[in-house]
């Protein structure tokens, strides 16, 4: 099987409101797809539509080869999500949380502790989620949608506002998943983060996809292949590396022994977003 | 829906159950009822005769009164505690009998007995002690009644202690919290705390979060209406045409209960829903305690088609051939309702999408 997901021509409504306006995608085995974009731009209801929560107004999305639909118990059996918002019943212990959702897996005897340590989680395992921080329950959710293993993770803004540590935690967790050959998908606005996991990346702005591609291959089609030379009575000089003399200006720059540093121009995700749709990520 | 998953979300439903308030009220809510019933209505409007007395030599009207059951009889120190015990109405009556008094009755002497009522006591009870001190004073002085009573009683309906009366009410009271607010309160907890989007990510269905809650609804609101029932003593007699009436009644009330989950995005609207409906839903109660109004009126409510089986078989003992039409009406009723239920669902859960 060559896909893990295909989306084709997706298209939802609010009322009047457009939020998704025919985006198509696929997304294969072991592969992290980042959905890039600012708030509103249609992530989380492109999310909603892909887990078999709000019905597409037009398009279909097939999942591991058959056709997603609201209540699908057999796809919905082989993916996990984590959303954005903080959902875990908060009177359960962080085990009862997972041992709950693993009955509804139909998994027996399901082994919590291997998960919670994964999260770093053990050592609260036996204390009330109410009683968790927010990366603590941020954590306990990414424990909680890979607890049936998912051939394909719907991961909706994971590390928003979660402290450095929490962070490194669950983008370990995402690669981890990655590697034994689930599809990932990755909806973010944070482009750093972005930018480290996706194998692809995909730009989403006002409902529409603008550009789907590996951060490379869109950085080099629209970032600038330039240097930039700071030297030492605190001056820059840029150089472009397409002009034919690039290479003796630089030769001619280090040989001055004035050079401090030289940094590479390569374009961020962002400055690429800005140019590809005209606004910023945190719009 | 699968038999696995309901029964998953069943028990992780009972795991948080025990934590919650309102859940814990439900339980503990059948015997706080009938304490509440049977300490104010039992002795508050029909309290037993209480006799209070002093006697200064070994009477045996004293032995004869401790023989009489429905009546409390205390015993005073001294004549002065005797008078300060009926001042502050703690007995109905008080009686002092002197040294020698039983004697002095049987020779045939007249002695004097005083009397000492409590300005607070009820006209009944005096009449009633008063004749029941007559009868022991006959009794000593070995004399036959110069008469014989016969107790015929008037409207039946009249004769039933209000106690009584009121065990339809707070069966039905258990129904209407139990039955009702246990299915609508899960639903919109889950609603509130986001979780149902959580579960709906799962191989959960709508249908099995649904039966689920309608599952452990039923179940609680048969055990508590059970319980209920047992403490009030109404469960003898005709225990399967209960159990039959109380299931239909499960029934009505899980199916309002899921209809009013549904509907209700939170718990603040939850709680306003079951504050202004549910005094429609209780309003058979009305017709039953206020015999003189149109009783026509009473079946437009669909709580009716179990509540007037409930009251027939509590109070005036009809059997399951006597109700069995009606229960089959609530049953319908009930059914209808659950049928409805299926497009509010569909509505729910795209309002809870988006």
């Amino acid at each position: 099987m060559n896909q893990s997901l295909l989306a084709t021509d997706l298209s939802y409504s609010y009322g009047d409101l457009k939020a998704v306006r025919g985006i198509s995608f696929d997304l294969k085995p072991g592969e992290i797809l980042g959905f890039l974009g600012p708030n509103g731009a249609g992530k989380s209801t492109t999310i909603k539509m892909l887990t078999g929560l709000l019905t597409p107004d037009t398009g279909s999305i097939h999942i591991l080869g058959n056709e997603m639909t609201v209540d699908d118990p057999e796809v919905q059996a082989r993916i996990g999500v984590c959303f954005e918002e903080k959902n875990l019943y908060l009177n359960m212990t962080g085990r009862e949380n997972l041992k709950f959702f693993s009955s509804l897996f139909g998994l027996k005897n399901y082994d919590t502790d291997t998960l919670l340590r994964k999260v770093d989680l053990a050592q609260r395992a036996d204390d009330r989620v109410s009683k968790y921080s927010k990366g603590m329950r941020q954590r306990l959710m990414m424990a909680r949608a890979i607890i049936n293993s998912p051939d394909v993770l719907f991961l909706d803004e994971p590390t928003d506002g979660l402290d450095p540590v929490s962070s490194r935690t669950l983008r370990n967790v995402i690669k981890q998943q990655a590697e034994r050959g689930a599809a990932v998908l990755l909806t973010t606005h944070d482009m750093w983060e972005a930018d480290e996991l996706s194998d692809r990346i995909a730009f989403l702005n006002e409902g529409k996809l603008f550009a789907v591609d590996t951060p490379d291959n869109l950085k080099m089609k629209y970032g600038k292949r330039s240097v930039k030379v700071r030297l030492g009575n605190g001056s820059n000089v840029r150089i472009e590396l397409a002009a034919a003399d690039a290479g003796d200006r630089i030769k001619e720059l280090i040989n001055s022994g004035n050079v401090m540093t030289i940094h590479t121009e390569e374009a961020t995700l962002e400055d690429i977003f800005i140019e590809i749709t005209g606004r910023g990520l945190d719009v | 829906m699968s038999i696995r998953r309901v029964w998953s979300l069943i028990s992780g439903d009972l795991r948080l159950g025990f934590r919650s308030p309102v859940i814990l009220w439900v339980l503990i809510m059948p015997f706080v009822i009938t304490f509440l019933l049977q300490v104010v209505f039992v002795a508050l409007f029909n309290p037993e005769p209480r006799i209070c007395i002093y006697d200064s030599g070994e009477s045996d009207i004293v032995s004869a009164l401790e023989r009489v059951e429905g009546i409390r009889l205390s015993h005073a120190g001294s004549a002065t505690e005797l008078e300060e015990y009926i001042e502050n109405n703690n007995a109905d009556l008080g009686l002092i009998i002197e040294r020698g008094f039983d004697q002095a009755v049987r020779n045939g002497q007249k002695p004097e007995l005083e009397y000492f009522f409590s300005g607070g006591s009820l006209t009944s009870n005096r009449i009633v002690i008063s004749l029941l001190v007559l009868d022991v004073l006959r009794e000593i002085e070995n004399r036959e009644a110069p008469i014989e009573v016969i107790l015929r009683t008037g409207d039946e309906e009249e004769t039933i202690p209000l106690a009584r009366k009121l065990i339809p009410a707070i069966v039905l009271f258990v129904l209407i919290i139990t039955g009702i607010f246990v299915p609508a309160f899960l639903l919109v907890e889950e609603k509130e705390h986001g979780t149902m989007k959580a579960l709906l990510v799962t191989p959960v269905t709508v249908s099995d979060i649904l039966f689920s809650k309608a599952l452990l609804g039923f179940t609680m609101t048969v055990t508590m209406c059970l319980i209920t029932l047992a403490l009030n003593g109404a469960l003898s007699g005709q225990p399967l045409a209960l159990l039959a009436t109380i299931v239909a009644g499960a029934v009505v009330c899980n199916a309002i209960g899921l209809i009013y989950g549904t509907v209700a995005g939170n718990a603040k609207t939850l709680y306003t829903l079951v504050k202004s409906l549910n005094i429609l839903l209780a309003g058979p109660i009305l017709f039953y305690l206020f015999t003189g109004l149109p009783q026509w009126i009473a079946k437009i409510f669909p709580t009716y088609w179990f509540i007037d089986p409930l009251y027939s078989i509590t109070l005036k003992g009809a059997d399951f051939s006597d109700v069995y039409f009606k229960l089959i009406i609530a049953l319908v009723i009930g059914i209808l309702l659950g049928i409805a239920v299926v497009p509010m669902s569909r509505r729910m859960q795209r309002k809870l999408v988006e």
